[in-house]
């Protein structure tokens, strides 16, 4: 899939780990008196897949565009690599923006758009060249790099975009919903491409996206954003596992929050196990409460079951059809709900 | 579907409207091959005679000239100015950029009857002779509106992603004009140019109040007319105007029908 990456480019990657890299203190922004960004803190560390995730409108991409450069920040500092960049123009930042619709110049060749960042910064014309064959030939466009962007499908441009922003080697690439504008199994392929590239180049990735499983399947760490602020930055894992607050246990993910013996737990549809005969979740690590099933969802590789529990709360449960399409579990059946006391995650606050 | 007889109606009726639109310029493009030079129907037989003879007129070359190069000048001056003024409007809100709006555009919805009484009062209140620079002043004046109106139009097409990528790419505001937004809007900027133009050429109004002793073409038809005098000559020199006109006008339609 990746061919042709230059030793030079991968130096970079061996680059310490866990070294921070850009450092958002204080970050504030208003439009016209509706904060999009309230005061932010946030270090991303070299070489990460760093993503913010959150539903529209959360303060993501205002931050994503604060670092590019798009925006000004009302207060805060941005710094990368220890220099405050916050109040510099785009073009005075070591960082590349993919766009959300691309933003391919229509009346450039392929080629020539992803030459436009190495003419401006007035490299030699045989590397100018190189660098392109080699970014072509990374994002498996080496045929057409005489088209015309209105020559090409969506994710072609997507690749031409991307292949635009990394033959700068910044040291960080800014991602913003970059897939949003694809259809699903083309979405899934680039993930997968996307996060083979990070690797191979070393450069750092902020990624912005509304879709949970994007973040969750690319990352190293993840930020959950919620009106303007931060909810929890943490590893995939820990962010669906451990949530910290509803507002994350909500978002990502399905999940539903019961209160059981004063403590407020995150119940994930497929932590949770279904008995259609009393007795079955026995013994001191489970906890089990009878309910009855309202809806049944068949949709292929699982059940989702809709469940209305004895204490008039309703719960989701997903079922993997590992076995037949089990008969009783249709609307109206009595059901045992029985999770692992371990397995479930309690809310703090 | 619509029935037959509809069809057949509503087809009868577009060939109507048609003729009623383009009848008259036909009719003035045959009477310039007109033998005679009494204008009446039938004509009464085929020549080229006044081509040449037309040509032949100082009066008429004088009124050409005067016509082209208050054309191409009026045209300059909108493209320079109705290009400004649309980057201006088409930029993040500002104090009184609905008022600059408003400013440009009015002297394409104001008679020009009134644009050419008021920018005469003013010549003469100011004691400026009426001459070839006032011809080109009273034509800008609604040069500009064509101008600013189609690149503005453009502007708001081209999303702000692209300028934003080409200063994310290192450039800075002089190379993102050039390589970015210029070829961005240039197609609009040509289509401006080429219809203010010949909205210059044939204009009648304003040039009668800001002309003085001058001719421009349109004026020197519209004075042959009143006297009776030259019709053959008029008609040609109709004929090309008409050509004139309607070549940019179509240039202009082709270029942007691109994009």
């Amino acid at each position: 899939m990746l061919k042709a990456v230059t030793p030079e480019v991968e130096r970079t990657a061996d680059a310490a780990k866990d070294e921070t890299l850009v450092s958002i203190r204080g970050l504030r922004k208003a439009f016209k008196g509706t904060v999009a960004v309230h005061d932010l803190d946030l270090d991303i560390r070299r070489g990460e897949f760093f993503t913010m995730l959150g539903p529209s409108g959360s303060g993501k991409t205002t931050t994503l565009r604060l670092i590019a450069g798009f925006e000004r920040p009302d207060s805060g500092t941005i710094s990368l690599d220890g220099q405050d960049m916050a109040r510099r123009a785009p073009f005075e930042r070591d960082v590349n923006t993919v766009f959300q619709d691309y933003a391919l110049f229509p009346h450039m060749s392929v080629a020539e758009n992803i030459a436009y960042g190495l003419k401006a910064r007035r490299l030699p014309r045989a590397e100018v060249e190189a660098r392109v064959v080699e970014a072509l030939r990374m994002v498996q466009l080496e045929a057409l790099g005489a088209r015309r962007p209105d020559q090409l499908s969506g994710g072609q441009r997507q690749r031409v975009g991307l292949a635009r922003a990394i033959v700068n080697r910044p040291r960080l690439l800014l991602l913003d919903e970059p897939l949003g504008a694809l259809d699903l199994k083309l979405r899934q392929d680039m993930q997968m491409e996307l996060k083979q590239i990070q690797e191979r180049l070393g450069i750092t990735f902020l990624y912005v996206t509304h879709d949970q499983e994007e973040a969750l399947s690319m990352s190293d760490r993840v930020a959950v954003f919620n009106d303007g602020r931060i909810e929890q930055i943490a590893p995939p894992a820990e962010i669906y596992e451990r949530p910290a607050t509803d507002f994350v246990a909500g978002f990502v993910g399905t999940s539903t929050i019961l209160t059981r013996g004063g403590r407020r737990l995150v119940l994930r549809p497929e932590k949770l196990q279904l008995s259609y005969a009393p007795g079955v979740f026995d013994g001191p690590e489970w906890h089990a409460e009878r309910g009855v099933i309202r809806e049944s969802v068949y949709a292929g590789i699982f059940t989702r079951h809709i469940i209305a529990l004895d204490t008039g709360e309703t719960v989701v449960a997903v079922q993997q059809n590992h076995r037949p399409y089990a008969p009783d579990a249709r609307r109206g059946a009595l059901v045992w709900v029985g999770w692992r006391k371990d397995e479930v995650f309690a809310l703090t606050g | 579907m619509e029935s037959i007889s509809t069809r057949i109606f509503l087809a009868l009726w577009t060939i109507l409207v048609i003729a009623f639109l383009f009848g008259p310029i036909l009719l003035i493009a045959v009477y310039a091959f007109n033998v005679s030079n009494v204008q009446s129907w039938p004509i009464a037989g085929l020549t080229l005679k006044w081509f040449p003879k037309t040509w032949a007129n100082q009066e008429v070359r004088t009124a050409l000239w005067l016509s082209i190069r208050a054309g191409l000048l009026a045209t300059t001056i909108a493209v320079v100015l109705g290009t400004f003024a649309a980057f201006a409007v088409n930029r993040a809100r500002w104090r009184g950029r609905e008022a600059l709006s408003f400013a440009v555009v009015l002297p394409i919805a104001l008679p020009g009857i009134i644009t050419g009484m008021a920018l005469n009062s003013f010549f003469v209140f100011w004691h400026i002779p009426l001459s070839y620079w006032t011809i080109v002043i009273g034509h800008a004046t609604f040069c500009i509106v064509i101008v600013y109106n189609n690149v503005l139009a453009r502007l708001r097409r081209v999303p702000g992603s692209l300028a934003e990528a080409s200063m994310d790419l290192g450039a800075g505001a002089w190379m993102t004009f050039q390589r970015v937004t210029f070829p961005a809007i240039s197609t609009a900027l040509i289509a401006g140019a080429l219809l203010a133009f010949a909205l210059s050429f044939d204009e009648v109004i304003v040039t009668t109040f800001t002309a003085g002793a001058q001719n421009t073409l349109p004026l020197w038809i519209f004075g042959a007319i009143r006297l009776g005098q030259e019709l053959p000559e008029v008609n040609v020199i109709v004929l090309a105007v008409l050509v004139v006109t309607a070549v940019p006008v179509f240039l202009a339609y082709r270029v942007t029908q691109d994009r």
